[in-house]
C-alpha cells in the first residue's frame, strides 16, 4: 500500500471545457476517493427569472447552456403551460420534438470530439466538429441561431418551419450518416480508442440505480430509463421510440449508447418530418401563471427537471430547473474510485458534464 | 420492453417529522431520487418539494418548514441527495442535521451567504 | 477491433478542400432567419416604448422627449423579441452580426421627438375616452402596454397615463370610435335602437354569440332561438360584423334579407390534408373528414362558414347552391 496523496483536478484542466473541482485521493497512481466540488460559475438565473415577466424568461433559461439550450426553453415553456392549461397545437408540438433531436444530435457529435480530444485524437475531433457544423447551419436556417434558437415560446412556436425545409432537413442528416458512421466506427473498433476505453470505469447496474444515475451514462449500464417514454412532452409516443440501453457500464458502453442514439435521433426526425400535421403553430396565451407544474425532459445528458410556480402575477414565484449533469456527478465519483489517475480526464468526459447547467 | 406512462402531476403533502420515514419507504419501493427543489413560499415559510420516479412515473412529496427549522437529511438513504441539501443549504440558508457530505456552506461560492434567503 | 481505422479518412482529407472559409477575405452567407443585429427605421418610429418593454435584458432605451433610441449592442442576446412586438414594424433582425470591438458598443438613432403617430393617432395628448364608449373592453385587450382598464359592470373606463405608450392600438380597435389622443371627439354611434335579429334569414349558427365580448346573446340552434340580453349587450356591432347571413341590425331595422340563397362550402380535394379541422368546427356536424373521404352533408349544413374559417390548408371555398 502506496502513501494517500491528494491531487487537485480542476477547475481549470486542459480537458474540461467547464469548471468542476475533483478533489483526487490517490494511492500511487490509483484513484481511491473523490470529492468533487462545484459552484465556481453560480449565475443565479432561478433566480433572475422571478423578476422577469414569464414571457421574457423563456430567453433567459435558454442560456443556461449553449448545447442543450433548445431543451431548456422547451422545458421552460411546457412548465408554464402546463401550469397554465395551454394546449400546444400538434405542428408546434412536433416541431419541438424535431428541433430537440435535432438538438441532441448536435450535442452528440460535440461530445464525440470532446470525448477523442481527451485521449488525445486530434484528427477525430476535428472531423466529428465538421459534421456537427452541417447540424449548425441546418438550426441556423431553420430558427435563426446557432446554439441559441429562440423559437420556442409559451404556447407554441415563434416561427413555423416550411415543409421543404424540413424535408431538406431530413435530406442533409441523411446525407451525413454516412460521415457519422465513418468516424463512430473509428470510436467502436479502433485499438488504441478501446484500449483507453473498454473495462474503463465501470457502473455496475445496481450502482447506476442506487446512485440515481440518468440519461446516457445510466442506460450505457443496462438501466431502462429514458423520459422520453412519458407522455407529457413531445410525439414521441407517434414515432416508435424506443431507448438504446447497453449492458458494459464502461466507457465504452457510454459512448456507443450515444453513437446509437445519434442514429436515432436522425430516424426519428425522419419519421416526424413524415407524419406532421398541418395547422397553425401557436395559440395564444393571456393572463398570468397561477398554479404549479413539473415537467421532465429528456436532454443529451439526459432527464433535466422544469418546476414553474406562479402566484397569479406576471412573475413567476419559482423556476426551477433540474439539470442531468447534478445528477450523475454521484455516479461520476463511485466510477472514479479504483480507476488510474491517467483515465480520470476521460471517465469525467463521458458523464458528458456541463457544470454551467448543473449550477445556473 | 415496458409501456409508455402518462406522466400527471402526483404532489403528496408530508409532515417534517414523518420525512425520514416516507422517503425511506419510496427506496424501499424502489424509487429512485429525481431532485430535490427548494421554494419560498412566503416571509417566513419554505417548501421543499422531493421528487421520486419509479418507471418513468413521477411521484414528489411536498414538504413546508418554517424559515430557521432544522431538516433531517435524507442522505442516509439517498446518498445522491448531498449535492440538493448543499445547494438549498447555500442558497436558502436551511440546515440538514446528519448529512452524510456536508460541505458546510462551501459548495457554490457566493458573494453573500444565503441569497435567495427572503430578506425581512 | 483493428489498427488505422481513421487512416482512410485523413489521407481523404489531405486532398480535400478545406471546410472552413477564408474568413475574412470569403464573407460568410448568411441565411434568411439569421439573428444578427437589431435594425431601426428611425423615421417610422413612434417611440412607443413596446421594444424596450419586451427586451428580456434591458438592452433598449427609448427616451421620447428627446426623440433617441438607444441599443447596447453588447446586451442584446439577439432573440428578436422587440422586432416581433414592434407595433409601426419599424424595427428589423438584420442578417450581418455587429463587429467585435474592445469597448461596450452603444448605438444611438434619433427618431421623430414628437410622434407623428399611426394612422388614427394625433398623439399630441392622452388618451380619452368619449362618452360614446359602450365599455367592450376591446381597447384593454387589443394594448399592448396593459394601460387600459375596462369594467362593464361599473361601467367605467380607466387609463394608466404613465403606463400608455400611445402606440394607437386601441383606436384602431375600438367598435366605436370613442377613443382619441388629446381630448378629440369621437364620432356618435348612429344605431340607438336594440339590437334585432331578422329571423327569417337566420341559420343559428351561433356565429354572433361567439363572438359577443358582453355575453349578451343566446343562440340555440336546435331550439332555432335567437334571443339578446338587452342590458348586457354594449352595442359594439361585432355581432353584426361577423354575421355571415347579414341579419342582424340595430333598432329593428334589421336589414331586409335577401330570400336566403344556400351557401355551401365545396373541398379542394388536392389541397385538403385531412386535418379534420372544419369536421371539429362545424356548429351542425354536417362534415365528416375522413382521411381521402371529405363528405358534407348538404341538409345539416347552414352556411355558417365556419369550417372556412379554420381550414388551415384552404382547401374549402363558399358556393352558392340553387
Amino acid at each position: 500500500m502506496g502513501k494517500r496523496t491528494i491531487i487537485p483536478f480542476g477547475p481549470q484542466h486542459p480537458v474540461l471545457p467547464e469548471p468542476i473541482h475533483l478533489d483526487l485521493v490517490v494511492e500511487d497512481e490509483t484513484v481511491v476517493d473523490v470529492i468533487p466540488s462545484i459552484g465556481y460559475i453560480h449565475r443565479g438565473l432561478e433566480k433572475l427569472c422571478e423578476t422577469k415577466d414569464y414571457n421574457k424568461m423563456v430567453y433567459v433559461i435558454e442560456r443556461i447552456c449553449g448545447i442543450c439550450s433548445f431543451g431548456h426553453g422547451w422545458g421552460a415553456c411546457a412548465s408554464i403551460e402546463g401550469a397554465m392549461d395551454v394546449k400546444v397545437p400538434a405542428r408546434a408540438e412536433y416541431l419541438r420534438t424535431i428541433l430537440h433531436e435535432l438538438s441532441r444530435i448536435h450535442s452528440h457529435l460535440l461530445w464525440l470530439g470532446l470525448l477523442a480530444d481527451a485521449f488525445g485524437f486530434e484528427s477525430l475531433f476535428n472531423h466529428c466538429w465538421r459534421v456537427r457544423e452541417t447540424v449548425l447551419d441546418l438550426f441556423e436556417k431553420n430558427t435563426g441561431g446557432r446554439v441559441i434558437f429562440s423559437i420556442c415560446k409559451v404556447g407554441g412556436m415563434r416561427k413555423d418551419i416550411s415543409d421543404e425545409n424540413l424535408k431538406e432537413m431530413v435530406d442533409v442528416l441523411n446525407g451525413i450518416k454516412a460521415e457519422i458512421k465513418k468516424l463512430t466506427d473509428v470510436f467502436i473498433n479502433d485499438a488504441s480508442v478501446q484500449n483507453r476505453m473498454v473495462g474503463v470505469g465501470v457502473l455496475t447496474k445496481e450502482e447506476a440505480e442506487e446512485l440515481c444515475a440518468v440519461g446516457p451514462v445510466t442506460r450505457g449500464s443496462g438501466v431502462y430509463q429514458d423520459i422520453r417514454m412519458t407522455d407529457d412532452h413531445g410525439v414521441y409516443g407517434e414515432l416508435d421510440f424506443e431507448p438504446c440501453v447497453e449492458e458494459g457500464g464502461d466507457c465504452m458502453a457510454r459512448t456507443v449508447v450515444r453513437i446509437r442514439e445519434l442514429f436515432q435521433s436522425i430516424e426519428l426526425i425522419e419519421k416526424a418530418v413524415a407524419k406532421i400535421p398541418a395547422g397553425p403553430v401557436e395559440v395564444k396565451v393571456s393572463g398570468n401563471v397561477n398554479g404549479e407544474h413539473m415537467v421532465r425532459l429528456e436532454q443529451p445528458r439526459g432527464e433535466a427537471f422544469y418546476y414553474a410556480k406562479g402566484a397569479g402575477t406576471k412573475f413567476l414565484k419559482r423556476m426551477r430547473v433540474r439539470t442531468p449533469t447534478n445528477m450523475n456527478i454521484p455516479a461520476l465519483v463511485q466510477m472514479l474510485k479504483g480507476c488510474d489517475l491517467a483515465d480520470v480526464p476521460i471517465l469525467v468526459l463521458t458523464i458528458d458534464p456541463c457544470i454551467s447547467c448543473t449550477e445556473r | 420492453m415496458s409501456e409508455r406512462v402518462m406522466a400527471g402531476q402526483n404532489f403528496e403533502t408530508v409532515e417534517l417529522s414523518q420525512l425520514i420515514s416516507r422517503v425511506g419507504d419510496m427506496k424501499e419501493d424502489g424509487y429512485r431520487l429525481g431532485q430535490i427543489c427548494g421554494v419560498v413560499l412566503d416571509d417566513d415559510t419554505y417548501e421543499i418539494i422531493y421528487s421520486f420516479d419509479k418507471g418513468h412515473v413521477l411521484q414528489n412529496l411536498r414538504l413546508k418548514i418554517k424559515i430557521g427549522e432544522e431538516v433531517e437529511s435524507v442522505t442516509g438513504i439517498y446518498w445522491p441527495a448531498f449535492i440538493y441539501e448543499n445547494e438549498i443549504h447555500d442558497l436558502f440558508g436551511v440546515k440538514f442535521n446528519h448529512s452524510a457530505l456536508d460541505y458546510q456552506g462551501t459548495f457554490f461560492k457566493v458573494a453573500e451567504e444565503t441569497p435567495w434567503k427572503p430578506k425581512k | 477491433m483493428g489498427f488505422f481505422k481513421f487512416a482512410k479518412t485523413i489521407i481523404g482529407s489531405i486532398f480535400k478542400k478545406p471546410a472552413t472559409l477564408m474568413y475574412p477575405v470569403v464573407q460568410r452567407e448568411w441565411e434568411e432567419r439569421t439573428r444578427g443585429a437589431v435594425g431601426i427605421d428611425g423615421d417610422s418610429c413612434i417611440g412607443c416604448g413596446i421594444c424596450a418593454k419586451v427586451c428580456p435584458t434591458d438592452a433598449i432605451e427609448v427616451n421620447k422627449a428627446e426623440g433617441t433610441w438607444t441599443i447596447q449592442r453588447m446586451q442584446c442576446v439577439q432573440c428578436s423579441g422587440c422586432v416581433d412586438n414592434c407595433p409601426k414594424k419599424c424595427l428589423t433582425m438584420e442578417n450581418q452580426y455587429t463587429t467585435p470591438d474592445v469597448t461596450k458598443t452603444v448605438d444611438t438613432v434619433a427618431i421623430p421627438a414628437k410622434a407623428s403617430g399611426g394612422a388614427s393617432a394625433s398623439s399630441d395628448g392622452d388618451l380619452v375616452c368619449s362618452d360614446t364608449c359602450v365599455f367592450c373592453g376591446l381597447c384593454a385587450k387589443a394594448c399592448p402596454a396593459d394601460a387600459i382598464k375596462v369594467d362593464r359592470k361599473a361601467k367605467s373606463w380607466e387609463v394608466d397615463k404613465d403606463a400608455c405608450v400611445k402606440c394607437g392600438a386601441c383606436i384602431d380597435k375600438c367598435p366605436k370610435k370613442s377613443l382619441s389622443f388629446g381630448g378629440g371627439e369621437g364620432d356618435a354611434g348612429e344605431d340607438d335602437g336594440p339590437l334585432s335579429c331578422n329571423l327569417d334569414a337566420c341559420v343559428y349558427c351561433g356565429l354572433c354569440a361567439k363572438n359577443c365580448p358582453a355575453d349578451a346573446l343566446e343562440v340555440d340552434r336546435k331550439s332555432k332561438t335567437w334571443k339578446v340580453d338587452e342590458d348586457a349587450c354594449v352595442k359594439c356591432g361585432v355581432c353584426i360584423d361577423k354575421c355571415p347571413k347579414k341579419c342582424l341590425g340595430f333598432g329593428g331595422a334589421a336589414a331586409p334579407a335577401e330570400p336566403p340563397k344556400k351557401s355551401i362550402p365545396v373541398l379542394d380535394a388536392e389541397k385538403c390534408v385531412y386535418c379534420c379541422a372544419c369536421e371539429n368546427e362545424c356548429p351542425e356536424g354536417a362534415i365528416s373528414a375522413e382521411l381521402e373521404n371529405w363528405t358534407l352533408d348538404e341538409e345539416k349544413c347552414v352556411g355558417c362558414e365556419a369550417c372556412i374559417g379554420v381550414c388551415p390548408a384552404i382547401a374549402l371555398e363558399m358556393k352558392t347552391v340553387d
